[in-house]
């Protein structure tokens, strides 16, 4: 995977992003008015709207050849947002009874909880925490014991989230996209964090 | 009646549902599970990976039709390609489940009552288009449906008298396709009926051994 240009110190990013959070639900309304919704997502993809309050040329080109790397919409990468929060119930995997390493959706974590299985995990016996050493510089943790098969890790934790995107374009001119920066926001399309 | 675990029932009824199907396939000795799930779902031993998949109809009916079901599979990847263009899928099992997770994302109920069975079948026909699979799915009762490719008489069934499968050679130009004629004509060994058909009519059949006779 590959990461989004970290936030230039040369141009602030607008604070907040407009972060929209979509979790996917299919609803019908019977006649006799009740209605019933069947939850479709289990974890809710965050897509943001990227726009910086000044940006010069030459970071926006920095940028457009990040958009070019990527194919477009072709490539994933990972964008850890330029501001730290709270999160909660964030999805980090699913247990396979092997694997034991595992990133975490941030950077810069604080006030972690880690569970497996909706069971807190107890740091430094359950597991070991990294800092800044998971892909593309993410926090990662090392279970002592594999998480089994199909148990879901979720945390909670204050830091910069990752986004797992892709560009929501794919046909832009560099005037398009530096517009995009500056005024009405790049769409980035978030995918499940793994 | 389908025996459903009332926790799955009650929640289905509840108007919050949390149901996803499971969808299983054997193709060359592979199994491969997928769900329409956003993240894995393990279910007796198989992790069931998120795929974009939509189940189409599911037909059964008490007529003469072959109960069957219709799936749309993305396969924009090309992972399921070669099971298909290279390899035979027709008659591999396929099974659809359907599950309910809890409010803590647990499968409702343990194995075998955590899921409904809601089609089971072998992979009949199926085309491939960029980016799409669609595959039908057969019940298995479907080895039945056959035409019987020739009926049974106690006469002689062969459409040309001194024809190839007659192979009567005589001066005779007359067969009534009766046994005594064929007698008579010497060519019994060609016969092409089964002459005993008519003595085991009415004759109770049974499967097996012979069943005991009660005093």
């Amino acid at each position: 995977m590959t990461a989004f240009p970290d936030f230039l110190t040369s141009v602030a990013p607008a604070n907040p992003l407009a972060e929209s959070i979509e979790f996917r639900t299919l609803a019908s309304e019977y006649e006799s008015g009740q209605v019933v919704s069947k939850q479709k997502r289990l974890f809710a993809r965050r897509s943001v709207d990227l726009k910086y309050q000044t940006i010069t040329v030459a970071e926006a080109k920095t940028l457009w050849q990040f958009y070019l790397s990527r194919k477009g919409k072709h490539l994933p990468f990972n964008l850890f947002l330029p501001f730290a929060n709270d999160y909660t119930g964030e999805y980090v995997g699913t247990g396979n009874a092997t694997t034991v390493i595992y990133n975490l959706p941030c950077k810069t974590s604080s006030a972690r909880a880690i569970y497996v299985a909706n069971q807190l995990q107890t740091s430094g016996t359950d597991y070991t925490f990294s800092a800044a050493t998971g892909e593309d510089g993410a926090d990662k943790i090392t279970f002592a014991v594999a998480p089994t098969l199909g148990q879901y890790i979720t945390c909670d934790f204050t830091g910069r989230l990752k986004i797992r995107g892709k560009f929501a374009e794919d046909q832009m001119t560099f005037e398009t996209f530096y517009n995009r920066l500056a005024n009405t926001g790049l769409k980035i399309k978030g995918l499940l964090n793994a | 009646m389908l025996d459903v675990n009332p926790n799955i029932t009650a929640q289905l009824a509840s108007g919050e549902i949390r149901a996803f199907t499971l969808l299983k396939l054997t193709l060359g000795g592979v199994t491969l599970g997928y769900t329409e799930c956003d993240v894995p779902i393990a279910h007796n031993g198989i992790l069931y990976q998120p795929r974009g998949y939509k189940l189409g109809a599911i037909s059964q009916s008490l007529a003469r039709i072959v109960d069957s079901a219709t799936l749309d599979i993305d396969n924009l990847d090309d992972q399921l390609t070669p099971y298909f263009v290279g390899g035979n899928p027709q008659g591999a099992p396929a099974e659809i489940l359907l599950v309910a997770l809890d409010a803590d994302y647990e499968l409702l109920g343990a194995y075998p009552d955590d899921h409904v069975l809601l089609f089971s079948g072998s992979l009949d026909d199926w085309q491939l288009a960029e980016g799409n699979l669609s595959v039908t799915i057969t019940s298995e009762m479907v080895a039945w449906h056959q035409r019987t490719a020739r009926m049974q008489s106690s006469s002689c069934s062969w459409r040309v008298f001194k024809g190839p499968e007659c192979q009567y050679a005589g001066e005779q130009s007359r067969c009534n396709r009766s046994y005594a004629r064929c007698a008579e004509l010497g060519n019994t060994a060609n016969f092409g009926g089964e002459r005993w058909l008519p003595s085991i009519e009415g004759s109770t059949i049974w499967w097996g051994k012979t069943p005991e006779v009660s005093a």
